[in-house]
């Protein structure tokens, strides 16, 4: 896995190397390798409870590996003091529960990121977070709203709007449509291609939703049993059946019956 | 907890039983103790800038000025039923006049900051508990971290530090209330003169009393805080979990209020 780094066309932006993280007893990332390079936008998908949020929080260095290693531009992550926070400062994160802070109101949600690091004044950051929520679709009148006054969907677009508000470099996204119509999810995923298309941001994605996947993908990686079972090109999200692994076709056409589905009785 | 079950398993064959649950509990009690002191260490190490003013004057309303009317009633009738008490045991032996300076003193140097402190402890430490617990469970404390924002600066420290700066103040606001409750029973009930009343209280107070006293308060204030945050940040486990971390907060914080205040009782005893 490590000889990854030769493979790519430019050395990768985030590079894990056989991450291994438990819960007590529960193993959930047993040698997790995964690279990804700059400007890529990479949809992780796996079965419910495999360990694909669990990654997205260890890059944050929310939850920190107890073996292995994860590289920033060749910046060791875990044993470099000082470069999680740098990295920190590049990543803009969306929470699968959104995770909006319900004492302040949305604009301040959304512009917490401008307030903390840029340093910018509250007028001007106002002004940015008004921006912000227009391009998830969500009006100005929004914005003097609290949290607990927005229903799940607008919830995951404030929570999107927080994400990007910095433009930052790197962006995490732990399942960005669930609980959006379809209408909105075209608009998500347009947002979330412009990031990396237009504005040249690294994307890593969480989603459940395939149509989705295969819009905003450049690479595709499955999640199972702890690593990265297969990864590939998202052209094989259209035609599962030429990729050639079991796992990846099962996963697709979302049958019961599998190698996915064995270990997940295991459990 | 896995070492305190190995060491137990040890007593056991040593001392039986009661040995093994001595031995469990002590360690449990000093891995609760090293924690506690990780976590102070990260709140003083968090004294530095970025300040948060608005988080901190948001904690001062909300414990100063919010906790005013529970105090204000606790200290006014603890020192109604104190003017009264004090004088059916001090008839006993003709010395009504000193009730004056028992009001005064009971006040300032224990009931003042101790009845305050449970009250707030009881107001604002569960309140803190649940909020910051909310916030850990609902994964806001990693949403902070995210966004570059260190939570015991952005949390924890304004809480601490309002309270420790207001605690003194409502206790010298329950100072004098109890004292007035203590002059309207003497004045209205017992047939004290007013004046004399008044004066006997001044004469006889000393700086240290109240000084002791505001000491305490702002203690008590660390204490509060320090148990509602500590048990909030490490709330676990949904809605079940933020309710255990305020009960924590709130009786952890009533005891150690009551053990510092007799050690610092006893420091100002001896000097
Ligand atoms: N803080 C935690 N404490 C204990 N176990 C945890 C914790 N966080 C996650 N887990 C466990 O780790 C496993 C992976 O969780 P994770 O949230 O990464 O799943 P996921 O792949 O994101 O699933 P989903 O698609 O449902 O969001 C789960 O089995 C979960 O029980
Ligand atoms: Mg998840």
């Amino acid at each position: 896995m490590t000889d990854a780094t030769d493979n790519a066309p430019s050395a990768p932006q985030i590079s894990a190397e056989g991450l291994f993280l438990s819960f007590g007893k529960k193993e959930v990332l047993k040698n997790f390798s995964l690279n990804i390079g700059r400007g890529e936008s990479v949809v992780i998908l796996g079965r419910s409870g495999c360990g694909k949020s669990v990654f997205l929080k260890c890059l944050l260095g929310l939850l920190r590996p107890d073996d292995g290693k994860l590289f920033w531009q060749n910046r060791d992550l875990l044993k470099e003091r000082g470069a999680p926070r740098e990295l920190r400062q590049r990543i803009g994160m969306l929470f699968q529960s959104s995770a909006l802070f319900d004492s302040l109101t949305v604009w301040e949600n959304v512009a917490f990121g401008l307030l903390a690091t840029k340093r910018m004044n509250r007028a001007e950051a106002y002004d940015v977070a008004i921006e912000r929520l227009a391009e998830v679709e969500l009006p100005p009148e929004t914005a003097l709203l609290s949290p607990a006054e927005l229903s799940g969907g607008m919830k995951k677009r404030v929570g999107l709007a927080r994400a990007v508000a910095t433009r930052p470099e790197i962006l995490l996204f732990d399942e960005p449509t669930s609980g959006l119509d379809p209408i909105m999810t075209r608009i998500i995923d347009d947002l979330i291609l412009g990031s990396v298309k237009s504005l040249g941001a690294t994307a890593i994605t969480v989603t459940h939703d395939m149509q989705s996947a295969a819009r905003i993908a450049d690479r595709v990686a499955l999640l199972h049993g702890g690593s990265i079972c297969w990864q590939g090109g998202v052209d094989a999200l259209a035609a599962p059946e030429d990729a050639g692994n079991p796992s990846l076709l099962q996963f697709v056409r979302g049958e019961s019956r599998g190698p996915l589905a064995l270990s997940a009785e295991k459990e | 907890m896995n070492t305190a079950t190995r060491y137990a398993r040890h007593g056991a064959r040593f001392g039986g039983e009661g040995l093994r649950l001595t031995g469990a509990l002590s360690l449990r009690f000093t891995a609760a103790l090293g924690r506690l002191t990780l976590f102070t260490g990260r709140i003083l190490s968090a004294v530095a800038p970025p300040w948060y003013g608005r988080n901190f004057v948001r904690q001062l309303i909300e414990i100063g000025y919010f906790s005013l009317p529970v105090v204000g009633m606790t200290a006014i009738f603890t020192g109604m039923v104190l003017a009264l008490q004090s004088y059916t045991g001090f008839a006993r032996f003709s010395a009504e006049s000193a009730i004056p300076n028992v009001v005064v003193v009971s006040i300032t140097r224990e009931l003042g900051p101790v009845l305050a402190g449970l009250m707030v402890a009881g107001r604002v430490g569960a309140a803190m508990a649940a909020e910051i617990g909310t916030m850990r469970v609902t994964e806001q404390i990693d949403a902070l971290e995210a966004l570059s924002t260190d939570p015991f600066r952005y949390l924890v420290l304004p809480r601490v530090l309002a309270a420790v700066l207001v605690m003194p103040i409502l206790v010298f606001i329950a100072d004098i209330i109890g004292v007035m409750g203590g002059y309207f029973i003497a004045t209205q009930r017992l047939g004290f003169a007013s004046g004399s009343y008044l004066q006997n209280t001044l004469d006889f107070l000393e700086f240290q009393d109240v000084f002791s006293g505001l000491v305490k308060a702002a203690a008590f204030g660390f204490i509060i805080a320090l148990m509602g945050c500590y048990h909030g940040y490490r709330s676990r486990g949904g809605a079940q979990g933020v309710g255990a971390a305020a009960t924590y907060a709130v009786v952890s914080a009533s005891i150690l209020i009551l053990t510092f205040n007799y050690l610092i009782t006893e420091i100002f005893f001896a000097q």
